[in-house]
């Protein structure tokens, strides 16, 4: 073997070294990106699901299929805080629609922590007449409620009972994360990825409210 | 000259690798927007909806479409800003309304949008609903929300709205 065999063989180990180390880091990072990119799938589906739930109860504030059971929908609201609302409306409990009967419907936001690994994600409790809490564990961040009046002005909140009929308008405010981080180094805070997505609408808080 | 050619293949792939996952990365941002955009939308109806139906029925009620804004004075009246909400107190202040709302790290988590909207008097013909040059006791708005971070995207939603009053 000549003296030139052996450096061509050097360098094409080299060569070879130096290629399979960018295919390898290539192949990292695209095992990131993928779990990162599945991470946001789930958070935006999460929060696309919430939003239906949620836009199709506070849709329905005030609503009775008996009219005469809840004649003044601007008493609907029993309650009025900046993470919690309870109001009265008619769900359909049994999948034969709305029965006639003024049911409660009580959304509030559990405490941090218990989640897996995201510290940050909290349960969004839906309580429907008072019956045991049930929640949805889709990595709920932040759910805040403002509460408008007719002349668009913002109400203090926890609403008094005696301010709850001049709400007007609601503002939900939505952050929604992973409850599980996408990061490969997932047991060091600092190198823990969570996707955010963040949903913010404000509705009528009863749609006839006016005599126009 | 193998090694070139190799270089040169691994070159390409990593080339498509990356312009994926850019597209990927570019679809995944678009989807975000475009559900903020689409909520901003609604915002902007479910507050319309909630004004008076036109200028004339405010404070009372009116018995004839005549008595409604003519169709080509659709918008702010005096005193009224098109681009200030607080402002508006009837449905068709919407018309040629215009704000930009912007994102931030605290209240609105998000880009920042263009939201504009027109109104007009409706009437269905055969099964169309179509535009009327009269005024009618139907208005229509539709609301356009856009992005620079949503390209050539726009989001458009629109509403019907009756004149109603209870006795």
């Amino acid at each position: 073997m000549g003296f030139s065999t052996m450096i061509d063989l050097i360098g094409s180990s080299v060569i070879f070294g130096w290629l399979f180390l960018i295919t390898i880091t290539a192949k990292q990072a695209n095992n990131e990106d993928f779990q990162a990119n599945q991470g946001e799938l789930l958070c935006q589906q999460n929060l696309v699901e919430l939003t239906k739930t949620l836009e199709y109860d506070f849709r329905k504030i005030g609503y009775c299929k008996e009219p005469d059971r809840l004649p003044n929908p601007t008493l609907a609201i029993l309650l009025a805080d900046s993470t919690r609302i309870k109001f009265l409306t008619d769900l359909d409990l049994d999948g034969t629609g709305p029965d006639g009967i003024v049911d409660s419907l009580y959304y509030y936001l559990g405490t941090t922590g218990g989640m897996m690994n995201n510290a940050n994600a909290r349960i969004l409790y839906r309580v429907v007449n008072n019956l045991p809490a049930a929640g949805s564990n889709l990595g709920v961040t932040s759910f805040k409620l403002t509460y408008y009046d007719q002349s668009n002005n913002v109400i203090a909140t926890p609403v008094p009972a005696a301010k709850l009929q001049t709400i007007f308008s609601i503002q939900i405010s939505l952050s929604v994360q992973n409850v599980v981080a996408s990061a490969l180094a997932e047991t060091a805070p600092v190198n823990q990825q969570f996707q955010t997505a963040f949903y913010q609408q404000r509705r009528l808080s009863t749609v006839n409210y006016l005599n126009r | 000259m193998m090694s070139v050619l190799a270089v040169g293949m691994l070159a390409t792939v990593m080339l498509t690798v990356n312009t994926n996952v850019q597209d990927n990365n570019n679809a995944v941002q678009m989807s975000q927007y475009r559900i903020m955009a689409s909520s901003l939308a609604t915002s902007t109806i479910q507050r319309a909806t909630g004004l008076a139906f036109d200028q004339n029925t405010v404070n009372c009620n009116v018995t004839s479409t005549s008595s409604l804004t003519a169709a080509g004075a659709l918008g702010v009246e005096t005193g009224e800003i098109d681009s200030v909400e607080n402002t508006f107190n009837d449905f068709d202040d919407y018309n040629r309304f215009h704000k930009w709302v912007k994102g931030d790290s605290i209240f609105f988590r998000s880009a920042d949008f263009y939201v504009h909207s027109t109104v007009d008097y409706v009437q269905i013909t055969g099964n169309a609903i179509v535009t009327s040059a009269s005024p009618t006791y139907t208005k229509r708005i539709t609301v356009y929300v856009s992005s620079p971070y949503m390209a050539t995207d726009t989001i458009t939603a629109s509403t019907l709205y009756s004149y109603w009053y209870f006795r």
